[in-house]
């Protein structure tokens, strides 16, 4: 077990920097989620983690050592693949006891180790089939065995579970962050779904363009993300666009584009006539037939009404600005074409200034 | 959806398709065993007298051996060259690559008779001598771009991922190649091995420049006696050598199988 320390590190293909100045500690026995779109660079990190691309510049140290310059083969680092890269000609049992092999451990041991490995995910059973015979999710189980089976400091898991079916896929969220925390790994999980890193992760690390926008617990970025990029990337969350009126004493006023003007407590750094944005999470606000007092609210007319069982997703149109809110399904009775109040609470939502 | 009907027609035109390319082979076959003292179809009289015609021939015998060692040694150095420049292609980024690459892939733009005519030169200019040695370097530069493509093909097929798995379990880049990479690319080795073999044993045109009386290959010397003679010696010799591959394939189907060898099951 091992804490990692990514320290200013950068790596660049010619001019363009894949990963600029990123620097993170990841605790140990801690599980980091690296998110973001395609090519934002959370990959090219792993692959600096496991050995397999060279910095730039920066360091990584595992336990207060640099790895800098050490061989992949000689990390101690269990990688597991989008693909699970599996060896095709090997059965799963000499699958998960190549890397004891190559520890040139005696045979007794890795049968004990390769069985109770095979026994941790469920699939001491199949130790005699070969990888194109099992399904996804059992391939996937056996790179974990594998990649867990060397106790390594570090795990790594690259887009682990994007080549499984949606159902598959919650199922070994669960399952992979249990194995996680029975063993204790210090791990690095890197998705692009962001309900998958919510999920999973300790800690979500939010990434664009090569660098790092936030990092934090699923808690703290859901809720007070740093910017708009953030917000949109996690979560749903309605934009509207308006400009401050006035800002002091905490009560920052922001008349929309609408005309409308709300009021905002808690956000800091604004003054009069600056173009922002405000972001609301669709669950935050309320419908009523009947103005609230002591809420913002604004009036509009319901343009779709989506029933999905355990809530309900409503969309309002306000003057011509389109909404969307998520509500409990036995709040109101509600149907497309009426009038209805949008209400939210004066503390809730974030407010950024408008950089376009 | 393939129908029955279309399925027969399929068939039969596989049927054809075998018959046109044996027929030929058995014609060869069936007039080697004449009675005649000249080539003739159907064979007049039945006789194995080409067969001793050939036993007594010598320098029948010794350019079989030639080109089988020719042969066994062009297709085992080729494909050993031939894997290690396809690894180098697939895996690795270097100056001159596509230079590298280019070069290697020369030999199969130009015709044989060129390639020989340029080879005898080069040869004759530098005082080098025409034997078996350099009989057996030209096949060997003349093969090796094949034994690139095949080696190439399987490379393709292996997901890079697999040799990152390997080393991040412990695997040096000798262990990662020897326990990983090479049995991947086995298929693709086979059919390199054995298509060279084929390819270099059937070699005329380049052989016929560099073919001296100490090192001629066994097709060089049926080109070069049925130029002179037409008797049916050539049609006993082809006979056996026709014989010699269907044993040799069929130890292999026995023992290996076909269809492993060359990674289709």
């Amino acid at each position: 077990m091992a804490n990692v320390e990514l320290i200013h590190v950068t790596k660049k293909y010619g001019e363009t920097a894949a990963v600029s100045d990123l620097s993170l500690s990841i605790a140990q026995g801690e599980l980091v989620a690296l998110l973001g779109p395609s090519g934002c660079g959370k990959t090219t990190t792993l692959q600096m983690l496991a050995g397999f691309t060279e910095l730039t510049s920066g360091d990584i140290l595992v336990n207060g050592k640099s790895i800098k310059n050490v061989p992949p083969h000689k990390r101690n680092i269990g990688v597991v693949f989008q693909s699970y890269a599996l060896f095709p000609h090997l059965s799963v049992f000499d699958n998960v006891a190549f890397g004891l092999r190559m520890r040139n451990m005696n045979q007794v041991d890795i049968g004990a180790k390769v069985k109770r490995a095979l026994d941790n995910v469920q699939l001491s059973a199949l130790e005699d089939r070969y990888p194109k015979q099992m399904s996804g999710g059992q391939q996937q189980r056996v790179a974990l065995a594998r990649a867990l089976v060397i106790e390594p400091e570090v795990l790594l898991l690259d887009e682990p579970l994007s080549n499984l079916d949606a159902n598959l896929r919650e199922q070994m969220r669960f399952e992979i962050r249990e194995i996680q925390k029975r063993v204790g790994i210090t791990t690095v999980f890197v998705t692009h779904d962001q309900s998958e890193a919510m999920a999973v992760a300790d800690r979500l690390v939010v990434m664009s363009n090569g660098g790092i926008r936030q990092v934090g617990t699923a808690r703290d970025i859901y809720q007070s993300p740093i910017d708009l990029f953030v917000t949109q990337f996690i979560g749903h969350a309605n934009i509207l666009n308006g400009k401050v009126l006035s800002s002091q004493n905490n009560i920052t006023q922001v008349q929309l584009s609408t005309g409308d003007v709300v009021q905002m407590h808690n956000q800091h750094g604004f003054d009069a006539n600056q173009p922002v944005v405000l972001a609301l999470r669709p669950e935050l606000l309320t419908i009523t037939h009947q103005p609230v007092f002591g809420n913002n609210q604004l009036q509009g007319e319901i343009d779709r009404v989506n029933y999905l069982g355990d809530k309900i997703n409503i969309g309002l149109n306000i003057d011509g600005m389109k909404l969307t809110a998520v509500i409990q399904s036995n709040q109101v009775n509600l149907s497309i074409g009426n009038t209805a109040f949008i209400n939210w609470p004066v503390t809730d939502g974030v407010l950024f200034l408008d950089r376009a | 959806m393939i129908t029955t009907t279309v399925q027969r027609w399929l068939g039969a035109f596989a049927l054809l398709v075998c018959i046109f390319s044996v027929s030929p082979v058995l014609v060869i076959v069936l007039e080697s065993f004449t009675a005649t003292d000249y080539i003739t179809f159907p064979p007049q009289g039945y006789s194995f007298k080409w067969y001793l015609e050939f036993a007594k021939r010598s320098e029948f015998i010794d350019s079989a051996i030639v080109s089988l060692v020719v042969a066994l040694v062009s297709c085992l150095i080729s494909t050993l060259i031939g894997t290690l420049v396809a690894i180098a292609i697939d895996r690795k980024t270097f100056f001159g690559k596509s230079f590298i690459q280019a070069l290697f892939m020369s030999p199969l733009s130009l015709p044989g008779l060129i390639f020989g005519l340029a080879l005898l030169q080069f040869l004759a200019g530098n005082g080098l001598p025409r034997n078996i040695y350099t009989l057996t370097i030209a096949h060997i530069v003349l093969t090796t771009p094949f034994a690139i493509r095949f080696i190439s093909v399987s490379m393709l097929g292996i997901d890079p991922n697999v040799e990152k798995a390997a080393k991040s379990l412990g695997a040096n880049g000798l262990r990662t190649f020897w326990h990983v990479t090479l049995p991947l690319i086995r298929p693709g080795i086979a059919a390199s091995l054995v298509f060279i073999f084929i390819l270099s044993f059937d070699e005329v045109a380049a052989s016929l420049f560099i073919s001296s009386p100490n090192a001629m290959t066994l097709p060089v010397r049926i080109f070069v006696y049925i130029d002179q003679n037409y008797d049916p010696l050539v049609t006993s010799v082809s006979s056996l050598l026709v014989l010699a591959a269907a044993i040799a394939l069929s130890i292999i189907e026995k023992t290996v199988g076909m269809g492993r060898l060359f990674g289709l099951k």
